[in-house]
């Protein structure tokens, strides 16, 4: 994915305020004699005023059929109001698992979660997606984001996060020059970097002995030490006194551990 | 109203329903999905926001619903046309005939009062308030009336409350106070129209002209409602492609 920034001025039509969130409905519109009005409309969203960011999955033209005249938020359904026509948010069939719901939005509170993995929440987490996280949590506790200079080794892996999450020392490579970012991320590989990233911010912290789980037989020797301390900090949590290291994660099993870290380490 | 937070608009897909109108408003009873619209649109009732049911036919097709309320027990959808429009269910509507014309904005309630912008039958601008949402008081002129005949109630485009004070605003740029409704101070012009402010919780928000071409994408912030800040938006927009 390459980031594009778009410089983009517009009339701003609707201001809206929902849990957090700034939603802002905006027009750009030029009148040409043989054409008539031409141009688009557009919602945006916002966590800070600042920063907004285009819905790109919905852009009516305005040409006098599907400019957009209003949005409306109700429950879980997003309505954008045209003439003769009126878009509507398909109901998110990928919705977290209702355990998964209140932490979500803790972690949302503490805008922990990038924006790219805020959907799709029973999906596998990848090694790429998982660094955004851990370093988003990582600037968030130090309070100033990590500048790195260092030289990408990766041939198959651009990520600024990934490349400041591997200086951090918090992931390495699949080889010396590939990341594999696609791949997920197992549950033990998990544990290593989540506490990595403690040892970044806590250097005065408790080694615990070995997790009590049924199956630590099958822990890898450098996932152990961190098996132990998170499991012991509830931080990440077993299933039938079964930890499954070599299981994959989804994006809301991490999101719960990143939020249960976050609040350990603030 | 409840809102669901994971509910990621930015990523979800949007399906496009034709169905004939102006759409200008959306309200929910938690059941079910009431639409108003203007010019013939009418009320249109859905259970999934996708299949639309029209269960208020606007006579002749010529007059406007500008928005419609769920207050908790029943619809409110003011009108364009000498009426106010009620009901329980969605389905069934009852015209209450009234002496105003509402124009296309949106009624305003904060859980005691309704308040909805409109004019006289002799064209003179109106602000009506109710305490019950059936029984309307206009609030008199002289209270509304601007120093530059910029007038709340032909304009009135929104309201915000933060719980002690009303802020309103409309077109012309007007922003106009009260702590009671009934009583209004204008505050500060603009010099072309606003159709929306909020009150975010911290501070309230509208947006700001220097003319009707400048699209400079500046708002206004205030925390007292009193004293304004001009905040210019940073537009540059990141998304993935």
């Amino acid at each position: 994915m390459d980031q594009i920034s778009v410089k983009m001025d517009f009339n701003i039509l609707e201001i809206e305020c929902i849990n957090n969130k700034y939603y802002l409905l905006g027009s750009k519109s030029d009148f040409d004699t043989k054409k008539g009005w031409e141009g688009q409309s557009y919602l945006m969203v916002s966590t800070d005023l600042k920063n907004w960011k285009r819905f790109d999955n919905v852009a009516p033209s305005i040409d006098g059929k599907s400019y957009i005249f209003d949005f409306v938020i109700l429950q879980n359904k997003l309505f954008l109001l045209c003439k003769n026509s009126i878009y509507v948010s398909v109901e998110d069939t990928n919705k977290p698992s209702d355990w998964a719901v209140p932490e979500i939005e803790k972690a949302n509170l503490y805008d922990l979660i990038p924006n790219r993995i805020n959907f799709n929440y029973t999906k596998n987490i990848t090694r790429e997606e998982f660094c955004e996280m851990v370093v988003r949590m990582y600037e968030k506790l130090t309070g100033k984001e990590y500048e790195t200079d260092i030289n990408n080794p990766f041939s198959d892996c651009t990520n600024k996060h990934v490349l400041k999450a591997y200086d951090l020392k918090i992931v390495s490579g699949t080889s010396p020059n590939r990341f594999q970012p696609t791949k997920s991320i197992t549950r033990q590989e998990i544990a290593a970097m989540l506490y990595r990233t403690v040892k970044l911010i806590r250097q005065d912290i408790q080694i615990h002995s070995e997790a009590a789980f049924d199956d630590s037989n099958e822990f890898a020797s450098w996932s152990k030490e961190a098996i132990a301390y998170l499991s012991s900090e509830s931080i990440i949590k077993g299933y039938n006194n079964r930890f499954n290291p070599n299981s994959n994660t989804s994006r809301e099993q991490t999101i719960s551990m990143i939020l249960r870290l976050y609040e350990k380490l603030m | 109203m409840t809102v669901v937070s994971y509910a990621n608009f930015e990523t979800a897909s949007f399906k496009r329903v034709d169905i004939d109108g102006i759409w200008n408003d959306v309200a929910t009873d938690g059941d079910k999905y009431v639409m108003a619209g203007s010019w013939g649109a009418g009320i249109v009732v859905s259970y999934d926001g996708l299949k639309w049911t029209q269960t208020y036919h606007a006579p002749n097709n010529n007059f406007s619903i500008g928005s419609v309320l769920w207050d908790g027990k029943k619809f409110i959808a003011p009108t364009n046309a000498s009426k106010m429009l009620y009901s329980y269910d969605g389905l069934t509507w009852e015209e209450s005939p009234l002496d105003y014309f509402f124009s296309d904005y949106k009624i305003f309630y904060d859980g005691q009062i309704y308040i909805v912008g409109g004019f006289a039958s002799n064209s003179s601008p109106a602000l009506v308030y109710s305490n019950d949402g059936l029984n309307w008081t206009r609030i008199p002129y002289s209270s509304i009336k601007s120093s530059s005949s910029k007038n709340l109630g032909n304009t009135l485009s929104a309201l915000a409350w933060n719980g002690k004070k009303y802020v309103g605003i409309g077109t012309g740029g007007s922003i106009f106070s009260s702590i009671d409704t009934k009583n209004w101070t204008e505050m500060k012009y603009g010099t072309d129209s606003r159709r929306s402010i909020i009150w975010d919780g911290k501070q309230f928000i509208t947006n700001y002209q220097e003319n009707i071409s400048d699209l400079s994408n500046q708002i206004i912030t205030s925390l007292d409602g009193e004293t304004w800040t001009k905040f210019l938006l940073k537009w540059t927009l990141i998304y993935w492609k």
